[in-house]
């Protein structure tokens, strides 16, 4: 993975020393909360319903096993004893004192992390395919381009203080892990006719108020002209996105105003204005950034292992995890092992400190040290051998986290809601719990098969509700949590954004409706075969409507 | 949001140093705990307390004091709005992983 070299390090702890220095002027009122409050937003810092809510930028959602057991030192000692993974590949600790976070800052910069940039109107981390440089169907690793975007965004003078925040995913290839299409940029690895990597361009994708897919705006863009093309996006937006009104302040609004053709020619013209310049991305530059991210050295093996199937044959519930959290990896007799941080009846992306390390101790045993964060809150070890896996699900069991449900029903994502969340107008940990217990059975989630729940609890969409198979989002009605369910929605390469099916349903009745829609699809699926969404493409929302809401 | 007009009234705000949820007390200090919270009987009388409030805000004790409206049961207040309960009770989750 990428290394700090000393320029890294002197900036990033340049920016502890600054921060340190904000925090004790605030404490002793030299600033006050106006002055103070965007100088802590740059530095990651909320304040939410309880305390003050740090998030830490995983970039790319690449860790190693030393940076994980920062973050369990930082969990035990400053916090209470937990983490919480994102959808956007980052950490947040729900409990810190303000006091406390220029140490906390200081300590996470001894294993070259930050907190910059994961707030504000700039432009986030960087976030990748969660099996980037493991995955069998990818064109090239999205982590070093994710990199040379991190460094070229860091602090950019012109893109500090846009309409909006600005959000860039890459995907490594076709099959969209990263939902590309739901970014302001989002990056697909591509391969032009003469065998050269590039990128296809998506642009103005997002959920919230307003979800929008992407717009195409460009087929390929060779690698070298990355930073160029990138910032010729950012130059049309900064000058032409609005600012009057921060809910239609995203770029997504500028495409929908402005239109395609426009904003192509308008980025187009810029882009052959600064294509040759100083953003030219030279071959060595690129090759020098890829030479971190190589893959390690993987002894080479048979395809199937034969430790693998011994097991198999020998403990069920080994052979289930296997089928559902472990996938291929591109190179033969290895594999990727997701860990779900969905247990069931549990807080979707929570970690304690003590798992933190156990994943931490496993990546070393068995993983190249590597760690990875999902944009569906749970971790992966890219590199494993299969002849390992028995062990690692038995060091995963003792930690409490084999749990064995990726990509079913209980594999949801959710937002912390009303239970943390300054901006939440309902809960959404306590709906999921009771969903995950509803369906928590493995024989009935492995009956229901691929399916993918998604809760917010309010309409910026964190829990990704848009974009969920089923998607649920909770609001206020009268001071009562009401959730409204939307079916159809998909973040990958298929995207779409989910159809509100009728009126919303109280706390009480929201489980039962889910129930009711698993059961529609269950009596209307071609066969056991057919997953839920594709049922839904074939048959449309009509028999789901009818079972919530009854005939017309 | 629905508030009931003219319902009884208590200060809140978040702890500079640690952010925690305090409540403006009768004696013009703050307390984490909503049963010391003085108690205005209405939003007008409630102007006094965040004028109190705002000093406190301005001497970097406490960060964005606002009022809520609470209902009161055997002098007990409890606030009226969801958001606030739990700003007073804590999530209603365990604050923490199961497995913890």
């Amino acid at each position: 993975m990428y290394v700090y070299d000393d320029f890294d390090h002197a900036f990033v702890g340049a920016r502890v020393a600054q921060f340190r220095d904000q925090v004790a002027r605030r404490l002793s009122g030299d600033l006050t909360e106006d002055q103070f409050k965007p100088l802590r937003l740059m530095n990651g810092v909320y304040l939410q319903l309880h305390a003050y809510m740090l998030r830490i930028a995983i970039p790319y959602g690449t860790l190693s096993s030393r940076q994980m057991r920062k973050l369990a030192h930082i969990g035990r000692t400053y916090d209470r004893g937990f983490g919480h993974f994102t959808t956007r590949q980052n950490l947040q600790f729900n409990w810190p004192a303000l006091k406390d976070i220029p140490d906390i800052l200081t300590e996470l910069a001894e294993v070259e992390m930050h907190a910059i940039q994961t707030s504000g109107n700039c432009i986030r981390n960087v976030t990748a395919d969660h099996f980037a440089g493991a995955a069998a169907d990818e064109i090239a690793d999205p982590r070093p381009y994710a990199e040379i975007l991190r460094q070229w965004s860091s602090l950019h003078p012109e893109f500090s203080y846009l309409p909006r925040k600005f959000k860039i995913a890459i995907s490594g290839g076709a099959h969209d892990r990263a939902a590309i299409r739901f970014h302001d940029i989002g990056l697909q690895l591509v391969r032009n006719a003469a065998g050269e990597i590039g990128f296809s361009v998506y642009i103005g994708g997002g959920m919230g108020r307003t979800p929008f897919t992407a717009w195409h705006l460009r087929a390929f863009l060779p690698e070298s002209d990355l930073l160029a093309y990138t910032e010729s996006i950012l130059r049309v937006y900064n000058l032409y996105g609005r600012r009057d009104n921060k809910y239609k302040a995203r770029i997504k609004i500028l495409m929908h105003e402005a239109g395609l053709d426009t904003v192509r020619a308008q980025v187009e013209e810029e882009f052959e204005r600064i294509r040759t310049g100083v953003l030219n991305l030279p071959a060595s530059d690129i090759d020098r950034i890829k030479a971190f991210f190589r893959l390690p050295d993987l002894a080479e093996k048979p395809a199937v292992s034969v430790a693998e199937a011994k097991a198999a044959a020998q403990d069920a519930a080994f052979e289930a995890w296997v089928a559902t959290n472990v996938t291929a990896h591109k190179v033969p007799g290895y594999a990727s092992v997701t860990i779900s941080l969905k247990p069931i009846g549990g807080i979707a992306g929570d970690a304690t400190s003590a798992q933190m390390d156990a994943v931490a101790d496993l990546a070393d045993q068995y993983g190249y040290g590597e760690i990875r964060v999902s944009h569906v809150q749970n971790l992966i070890l890219p590199h494993v051998a299969r002849d390992d896996l028995k062990a690692v699900y038995d060091g995963l069991v003792a930690a409490e986290l084999a749990t064995a449900n990726i990509g079913l029903i209980t594999d949801m994502i959710v937002c912390p809601g009303l239970d943390y969340c300054a901006l939440a107008n309902a809960r959404s940990i306590p709906v999921a719990q009771r969903i995950s217990e509803a369906f928590g059975a493995q024989a009935k989630q492995d009956d229901i098969g691929p399916l993918q729940i998604k809760i917010s609890g309010c309409i910026n969409a964190c829990g990704h509700h848009h974009v969920g198979h089923i998607g649920i989002l909770g609001v206020d009605r009268k001071g009562e949590e009401l959730y409204q369910i939307t079916l159809g929605g998909a973040a990958d390469e298929q995207a779409a954004v989910g159809e509100i099916v009728g009126p919303g349903f109280t706390t009480d009745e929201i489980v039962g409706a889910i129930e009711t829609v698993v059961e529609t699809y269950r009596d209307i699926r071609s066969g056991p075969e057919e997953a839920f969404i594709d049922t839904y493409r074939r048959i449309g929302p009509k028999p789901f409507k009818e079972a919530l809401y009854g005939a017309d | 949001m629905a508030r009931p007009p003219k319902s009884s009234q208590i200060i809140t705000a978040n702890r500079l140093i640690d952010g925690r949820v305090v409540f403006l007390t009768q004696d013009l200090s703050w307390s984490s705990d909503l049963g010391n919270a003085q108690v205005f009987p209405d939003p007008a009388s409630a102007e006094g307390g965040i004028k109190s409030a705002q000093t406190s805000a301005a001497n970097g004790e406490i960060v964005d004091p606002y009022a809520i409206s609470v209902s009161l049961t055997d002098g007990r207040a409890a606030p009226t709005l969801l958001r606030e309960r739990i700003r007073a009770d804590g999530p209603t989750i365990e604050a923490g992983p199961k497995a913890a």
